[in-house]
């Protein structure tokens, strides 16, 4: 009995540390693979999976940006922002009573608005405007 | 929550697809200058385009659970799921 206990514990451990090696070489190799750098000239651009090219040379020269750790390059639609938003009222259909949703909240003199993070996440920008001050609501 | 007006100019700001240190990199529509928030420095500071080294201050906010929030900010709107 007890010997089978130990002979699973050790197909057990066998199969958790293949997992962990495989799971790591997979990574290595993909930080390997991940450089967009494109050289030209004395410019440094990183070109995105849609082929548009991001001139960095600024970015690294004066703030010392290292063109090998950007990431995804997923182009500039992929993401995109809400550029309308609309907002629901107290009282309105789907105004949330209880919920513990994160969201980011902004208070001022002319509005108070929450945004929540399940939202911010597939847009990551909210283009919004505070009375005559235009403002981004980022996640 | 950021400006997102500098000299006189409204920007549309949006992911750019990249991230640096799992952290999105932003642009505008309108020059496609990027924009980052860098570590130790307030707002989104232009590191690359037409507005260079210029910076998008930032705003108060404050990240918590609605529930928490509309407590304490009971006139609090919410922001629609877009359609």
């Amino acid at each position: 009995m007890k010997d089978q206990k130990v002979k699973k514990i050790i197909q057990f451990l066998t199969i958790a540390i293949l997992i962990f090696v495989l799971g790591c070489e997979e990574n290595s190799l993909q930080s390997e693979s991940q450089s967009f750098a494109v050289y030209e000239d004395d410019k440094i651009f990183i070109q995105d999976q849609r082929s548009k090219k991001w001139d960095i040379t600024h970015a690294v020269n004066q703030y010392g940006f290292d063109e090998n750790v950007f990431r995804h390059g997923l182009g500039q639609n992929a993401i995109p922002p809400i550029s309308n938003p609309e907002f629901l009222s107290p009282g309105n259909t789907g105004f949330p009573n209880s919920s513990d949703a994160l969201v980011i909240g902004y208070s001022s003199d002319n509005i108070t608005r929450a945004y929540a993070l399940n939202i911010l996440v597939n847009h990551e920008i909210t283009n919004d405007w505070d009375a005559e001050v235009p403002i981004a609501v980022a996640y | 929550v950021y400006s997102r007006e500098i000299e006189g100019n409204i920007l549309n700001l949006s992911a750019s697809g990249w991230t640096y240190n799992n952290t999105f990199v932003l642009f505008d529509f309108e020059t496609e200058s990027m924009w980052y928030h860098l570590s130790n420095t307030d707002g989104l500071t232009c590191i690359s385009g037409e507005y260079a080294d210029k910076k998008l201050e930032e705003f108060n906010s404050t990240q918590t659970r609605w529930i928490n929030w509309i407590v304490n900010n009971p006139n609090s709107k919410y922001l629609k799921y877009p359609q």
